[in-house]
């Protein structure tokens, strides 16, 4: 039984063991994800890799088949209002009522947050440039994506969960997004759960990242972190080959004869001596994108 | 596929068969409301006159659903105007396609009403009647649909067809005119008859050509009715500025539960009341008699009050069709999964912080808004003509011969029977949705549907009252299971069970005073019956939202 002391509870979000499927589909398997309070957590994965799955079962849509899922301490089935009070949701599918106003949507979510910041609200609208008098179903996409994220922010959430926000969206719109969920970490602390398959915008922002392959965690961990331990050499050997030799930690290889490019994962020191093994000089060695080791992991997977 | 026709009639029927059974189920409750008093009644031996007028209300009330269900089924024209296909051949499959589905329908239920309630009730002259509305309405309804110029042509049309209606069953523009004894069936087709269909199906088919021609050669149009059209935008949008706040999560949900489902409801009654007592005030100068416009108004009321059932017997429908749908996934697999936004629900609003209990009190409310403002409007309608025939002391004798019925016993039966069996029926479906779970066959959550079925089922058989007595106990028995259930989940106070219990004995009590005297022991039963699956969504909405919200 979860009681009021929950509220101090040191991690955002903790989901242990999870597992879920949909028939014979295996959407979730034995996902277990620690995210702290305050921060930008990143979740990385394809089409149907089951992020979306995982922030249902976060937002209380979804029963937790086996494993436990608590935000802020609570169960968000059995404790749907103390969760979602805590939560401002942005949905891939943007589905709010398109019948409704910019104005009369701003008014009927304010009625549901008793923390509803008014002014803030106008003053996103504003920066938006939303008529609060138009239709939401004669928005444009972006505008519509503008009014979500409006709605997910004017609240101040302690999480703000954004399910695949830039989906779809010009550059415009996209820095509008980006540059909310910065603010809200950056003024105030609080925590940001984002999930995306562009890259770039989840190196560019994310702390902490997992990557999701067909329901299961490929990675998880501090961005930093994971970049420090993938590494790209080049090495160049004695003599020529037509497969690429055996690297210790290598996952990805490319090249042809005396010269290949490894992708590997592990300590440097290690990766340098494991060539020295196989009498091959580092010829070359860079850092690698997220974009690498995600498509390295999810291949290799 | 042979031709363009038969490709054309695959594409539809696999993908909207079901609004054509859709049509056949919506119009059997109307019969079912209107006709199950008059089972106990050998018809035989009555005199058509009390008769005639009802089955007429029943044919109109036919001709619109299974019309409306038709267009539903086709689908909008416009998708076709791509199509390497000539505008007469689009015409001719949707004009001339409909009105042979129309005619097949509507033959098909009077049919089974003739097999079930009256059976020299003669068919070919309604099915007539409603292949002419139905090529009489295409030219207002096909075309650009951005045009309101319908607003205005299709009331018209109505009251044209109507007078038709009436003259074809003898109905004199008078005083009691239905219940006068010229009126009859409408049994045979005359010479006449046949050529103004003819001329009318023709007349209508070329102005649908026309209209439709014009709408796919995309020449913009701005006639009077858009400035009408334009008008009300214009208030509208004013009316943006003044816009609501809300004093409660229920208070905002019961709004968006009001303005996205259950407005339906009294959108009917609130469109066919004000055009029947247009049909009245016209028919009241023709006869130049007060009391004949008011009796034709009260008609209208009558059938407004039994249509009003339809919206909300359309909900759990929709939902039915519309709730699970099949996605794929990435790895080609096809799951079925809940389509909660066929229910008024979608993730956003599942996402917005709200107990079950909250949520189920806005749908109650929502549901009791809308039923209660039909009924008001009915209420008020009949108010008008007593006020009037008071004010003015005009004799709202319904007929002269064999002794008069006087409106002061026609309200009292039309309170208690109609106006409070639609009441309570339109509240069962209009929060069906949420007492029952379409994905599941056990028979807990289809004892609502499965109840009143049965229970109309039976008024066909010899035991008609034992039977439903039956029925009406496993109600009661499960209306005090869910009561105890919700109180026990905390889905319900202890004094809100005990309301709604005191509000539902109160209710009986009425019906028990009002029942033996003037409806019989099957009475009775069946407004009790109708009374406990009225209460039973106060217990099971919380719970069915809670299902609903977690899957």
């Amino acid at each position: 039984m979860v009681n009021s002391a929950s509220v101090s509870y040191n991690q955002a979000l903790e989901i242990k063991n999870l597992s879920r499927s949909f028939g014979s589909k295996q959407a979730l398997h034995d996902v277990s994800l620690p995210i702290p309070r305050g921060g930008v957590f990143g979740l990385i994965g394809a089409n149907g890799a089951g992020k979306t799955t995982l922030i249902k079962h976060i937002l209380g849509a979804h029963y937790a088949e086996t494993g436990s899922v608590r935000v802020f301490g609570f169960d968000p089935v059995t404790h749907p209002v103390e969760v979602l009070s805590r939560i401002g949701y942005m949905s891939e599918d943007r589905d709010i009522p398109y019948w409704m106003r910019v104005q009369e949507i701003m008014n009927y979510t304010r009625s549901f947050f008793p923390k509803w910041d008014a002014s803030f609200a106008e003053q996103l609208r504003e920066m938006f440039d939303l008529d609060p008098k138009q239709r939401i179903r004669t928005l444009s996409r972006g505008q519509t994506a503008r009014v979500c994220l409006l709605l997910a922010l004017a609240h101040r959430p302690e999480l703000l969960v954004l399910d695949e926000p830039s989906s779809g969206l010009d550059p415009v719109v996209r820095r509008d997004i980006l540059a909310a969920i910065v603010q809200t970490v950056a003024d105030e602390g609080r925590t940001v759960l984002f999930s995306s398959h562009l890259l770039d915008e989840v190196e560019r922002l994310a702390d902490r990242v997992a990557i999701l392959h067909e329901g299961r965690v490929l990675l998880e961990g501090e961005l930093d972190a994971i970049q420090e331990s993938f590494r790209r050499i080049t090495l160049r050997f004695e003599q020529a080959f037509s497969e690429a030799p055996s690297i210790l930690g290598a996952i990805e290889y490319r090249g042809s004869g005396h010269e290949w490019t490894y992708v590997c994962r592990g300590d440097r020191e290690q990766l340098i001596q494991a060539a020295k093994t196989v009498k091959a000089e580092v010829v070359h060695e860079a850092s690698v994108s997220l974009d690498e080791i995600f498509v390295c992991s999810v291949n290799r997977a | 596929m042979q031709s363009v026709t038969a490709a054309l009639t695959w594409e539809y029927l696999a993908r909207n068969r079901w609004m054509l059974l859709l049509g056949l189920l919506l119009s059997s409750p109307i019969a079912w409301v209107t006709l199950l008093p008059f089972r106990d009644v050998d018809l035989q031996s009555v005199s058509q006159r009390e008769v005639i007028p009802i089955l007429m209300i029943n044919v109109l009330c036919l001709v619109v659903v299974i019309g409306g269900c038709v267009i539903a089924t086709q689908g909008s024209m416009s998708s076709f105007y791509l199509k390497p296909m000539s505008t007469t051949a689009i015409v001719n499959f949707f004009y001339w396609g409909g009105a042979f589905l129309v005619a097949c329908q509507v033959a098909l239920m009077l049919w089974m009403w003739k097999i079930f309630f009256v059976s020299d009730w003669p068919i070919v002259g309604s099915v007539l009647f409603a292949v002419v509305c139905w090529g009489v309405f295409q030219p207002i309804f096909r075309g650009s649909l951005e045009s309101l110029s319908w607003v205005i042509m299709a009331p018209a049309a109505f009251l044209i067809l109507c007078f038709w209606l009436m003259a074809k069953h003898g109905i004199p523009v008078q005083r009691g005119g239905m219940l006068s004894p010229q009126v009859h069936y409408w049994d045979s087709i005359s010479g006449s008859d046949g050529l103004i269909a003819i001329t009318t199906l023709c007349i209508s088919y070329v102005l649908t050509l026309w209209r439709v021609d014009y709408d796919r050669s995309g020449r913009s149009r701005r006639t009077w009715t858009d400035r009408v059209r334009d008008f009300f935008a214009s208030i509208d949008a004013r009316s943006g500025s003044r816009m609501r706040l809300f004093q409660s999560p229920v208070h905002a949900q019961a709004w968006y539960d009001f303005q996205s489902r259950t407005a339906t409801i009294p959108w009917p009654v609130l469109s066919i009341v004000p055009w029947f007592w247009l049909l009245g005030i016209i028919a009241g100068a023709i006869s130049q008699d007060l009391g004949t416009g008011l009796t034709f108004a009260l008609i209208g009321v009558t059938a407004a009050t039994v249509v009003q059932i339809i919206p909300a017997l359309f909900l759990p429908f929709i939902s039915f069709l519309g709730h699970t749908i099949t996605q794929e996934t990435t790895t080609g697999e096809h799951i079925n999964i809940k389509n909660s936004l066929s229910l008024g629900m979608s993730p956003y609003l599942f996402s917005l912080p709200m107990s079950d209990r909250q949520r189920a009190q806005a749908i109650l409310r929502s549901s009791a808004w809308a039923c209660g403002i039909a009924s008001a409007i009915v209420l008020l309608s009949l108010a008008v003509p007593v006020g009037l025939s008071w004010g003015f002391g005009a004799d709202l004798t319904m007929r002269k011969d064999e002794g008069p019925v006087k409106l002061d016993v026609l309200v009292p039966w039309f309170l208690v029977v109609v106006w409070g069996g639609s009441l309570l029926l339109s509240f069962v479906f209009a929060t069906l949705v949420f007492t029952l779970d379409f994905r599941k066959w056990n028979l807990r959550d289809w004892l609502t549907p499965l109840i009143l079925i049965a229970v109309l089922i039976a008024s066909l058989t010899p035991i008609a009252l034992p039977l439903s007595m039956g029925l009406g106990v496993i109600a009661a028995g499960y209306l005090v299971y869910a009561t105890v259930q919700a109180v026990t989940r905390e889905d319900i106070s202890w004094v809100g069970a005990s309301l709604v219990w005191l509000a539902g004995v109160a209710f009986f009590a009425v019906l028990f005073l009002v029942s033996p005297e003037n409806f019989g022991d099957y009475g009775l039963v069946l407004g009790s019956t109708l009374l406990l699956l009225a209460m039973l969504p106060f217990f099971t909405t919380a719970s069915a939202i809670r299902d609903l919200r977690t899957t």
